[in-house]
């Protein structure tokens, strides 16, 4: 393995930071209702921390849970959305906000995120069992069954919407099922999940040369001294922790934890130390980027509200991942 | 390297997490203001109806999304709904009262918190019962400085919804089903501020579970009411442009999944199906009354020979 210098870092950061403050910059210059122009003062504050920041703290964490997925499970489709991480998280965060169960969860602002990540660890626990096969997995077995924990956990949240009605979610329960920049969530929500996506990211950060390991051969890795199965638990703990943390506050939201490490591998390459980081900065800027073209499509006299980013994400990933499925194929 | 690394993150991480955590305006003292000066965003579209019912109309300064008024939503900012809000078109009005529907434990917890840092105050109606309307006048009139109009409000509202009791002037003895939305599958129960104006109207209702149910070919079977009403606004903007056109939308009452399996109501064989297609005919306002006068016409209409004999509903 080439040896990663502190040079190396630094302007892999540079560059990723670059691109997050591209996509930045145009996220400040759209206006809520589509119009583009220099902001106020005003203006700029609200955009900043109303949907910049977020969009691009959800974009990151979900980026860097799906490099540390595809990483582990060596699999190119995983993805926090598509193994069902996301939609457990979901399912998870809305039962917390149940009459009863809110109040027996006394942890405060971490609670809902407690709730996720419980939930995110349970659909990959299952999508596990489910498309293992004598210590082997199969990748389009694991999307499958990720597939179908993604379809039941919809299902469910129907199904409790329907006997609960309008639960206190942070955006509706359109938003929530298809995952948006929620503009509702309490700063302390948000603060929690910031903290955790950002501890998250160290970690992941901190385990890279390992994640590079476990791409090896399980003998390969252990002979330069690395236990698989503890990187592979432990990158799927951190990753479901940060799924869990973004999803807390905004849904499932599909696709970028998919086409971010992609992207990133066709200009970086395959080494994590690197794609991590430019992955992250990849999904704060695509997740940015569509949060500005919902604003400015609210701009048009055919739309009546916001789109929700889930939706943007989606139709930009689903051909995304047919692309890649035929790369498999080929 | 990896100590470095972890500083190097950690100061992106604390720079974000203070992006994120701080008010977007710094907090301000309430200010006392009357009824003149007070600027509204309604979020509902029943409080929207309310203002205009108490003489507030230029008061209102933004609207929902799903605003009923169509003038209004032509005319005013649109800022959101009751989950989702547009901070930046909020900040740029600047009211001074925000006025959204619900129960307070199921709001978003962001929006009052972030109100509080631009100085607005909440106004959050709960609307379930006909008195829930009269109260909710009443909080408006105390928030907005104006209590004399929302006094004079719920006066007028009481006086146009007289109950109509007197079996001889009245149906009372017919039961009424009352359908709502184009679907033709959701009916009106007791319990709700619906059934409180029909009651009012003469009629007794031939739901007689509590809130709004969803009517199946079969449940519907086991009903047989002399008369159906049907309140099918046709306001969502995401509809067809041309139902803005009010025969256009009298036209396009299509609830009729329920009614074409029900052909033994007396209300079908007697062609007793009225439909009311008003933008506000949902709404839990000042416009109950029309609603009410909409009851009120039809039954008028049935003469009362027709009456059936008292116990004949189900």
């Amino acid at each position: 393995m080439k040896r990663f210098d502190l040079q190396t870092l630094g302007v892999t950061l540079f560059a990723s930071l670059l691109v997050w403050m591209a996509a930045a910059s145009v996220g400040l210059l759209v206006g809520s209702t589509g119009t583009i122009g220099a902001p106020t003062a005003d203006q700029m504050s609200i955009r900043l921390h109303t949907h910049v920041l977020p969009a691009s703290m959800i974009g990151a964490a979900l980026a860097m849970a799906g490099v540390t997925y595809q990483a582990i499970l060596r699999n190119p489709l995983a993805d926090p959305y598509l193994l069902g991480a996301s939609g457990g998280a979901m399912l998870a965060s809305y039962v917390w906000r149940l009459q009863g169960v809110a109040s027996i969860a006394v942890i405060g602002a971490i609670s809902p995120h407690a709730f996720a990540l419980a939930g995110s660890l349970l659909a990959i626990t299952i999508v596990l069992l489910g498309a293992g096969w004598r210590g082997r997995l199969d990748p389009v077995t694991a999307i499958l069954v990720g597939v179908v924990i993604n379809s039941l956990c919809g299902a469910l949240f129907m199904l409790l919407n329907a006997i609960y009605r309008d639960l206190p979610g942070s955006g509706g329960i359109l938003t929530f099922l298809v995952g948006d920049i929620q503009t509702t969530a309490s700063s302390a929500h948000v603060a929690a999940s910031a903290w955790m996506i950002g501890i998250g990211g160290v970690l992941l950060m901190l385990m890279t040369p390992y994640l590079n390991v476990v791409r090896l051969s399980e003998d390969e890795a252990r002979s330069l001294g690395v236990s698989v199965q503890r990187v592979r638990w432990g990158g799927l703990l951190v990753a479901s922790f940060v799924t869990a943390a973004a999803v807390a506050i905004s849904g499932p939201i599909g696709f970028i934890g998919l086409i971010c490490p992609h992207i990133a591998r066709w200009f970086i390459g395959n080494d994590n130390r690197k794609l991590l980081p430019v992955a992250a900065a990849l999904g704060a800027g695509l997740l940015t980027l569509a949060d500005v073209l919902a604003r400015y499509l609210l701009g048009s006299p055919h739309v009546a509200t916001l789109i929700p980013v889930g939706v943007i994400t989606a139709c930009i990933g689903g051909p995304f991942l047919l692309l890649i499925l035929a790369r498999i194929k080929q | 390297m990896g100590q470095r690394l972890c500083v190097l993150l950690n100061i992106f991480l604390t720079l974000l997490i203070l992006g994120c955590d701080k008010p977007a305006q710094t907090p301000a003292t309430t200010q006392a203001v009357d009824a003149r000066a007070v600027r509204v965003v309604s979020l509902t579209p029943a409080g929207t109806n309310l203002l205009v019912a108490m003489g507030m109309k230029d008061q209102i300064v933004g609207v929902s999304a799903y605003e009923a008024d169509i003038q209004l939503r032509d005319k005013l900012p649109k800022v959101g709904d009751y989950q989702r809000i547009d901070w930046e078109q909020l900040s740029a009005i600047k009211p001074t009262h925000l006025i959204v529907q619900g129960l307070r434990d199921r709001l978003p917890a962001g929006i009052e918190e972030r109100c509080a840092a631009m100085n607005i105050q909440v106004v959050i109606l709960q609307i379930d019962r006909l008195k829930d309307i009269y109260a909710a006048i009443t909080q408006l009139g105390a928030a907005l400085h104006a209590d004399d109009a929302a006094k004079k409000t719920v006066t007028d509202l009481q006086a146009r919804l007289t109950p109509r009791t007197n079996p001889a002037a009245s149906n009372a003895s017919f039961t009424a089903l009352v359908l709502i939305g184009d679907e033709g599958k959701l009916v009106v129960g007791t319990d709700n501020y619906i059934n409180d104006v029909l009651e009012l109207s003469g009629a007794k209702n031939a739901v007689a579970a509590p809130g709004y149910l969803m009517l199946d070919v079969e449940k519907g079977r086991s009903l047989a009411p002399d008369v159906v009403f049907i309140l099918a606004p046709r306001t969502n903007p995401q509809t067809d442009p041309k139902l803005d056109n009010a025969a256009n939308r009298r036209n396009n009452v299509d609830a009729k999944s329920i009614l074409i399996a029900s052909d033994k109501w007396p209300a079908i064989k007697t062609d007793r199906v009225y439909a009311m297609t008003d933008a506000d005919a949902l709404l839990p306002g000042a416009n109950v009354a029309n609603v009410y006068d909409f009851f009120v016409r039809h039954l008028k209409q049935i003469p009362p020979q027709d009456n059936p004999p008292p116990g004949s509903g189900p």
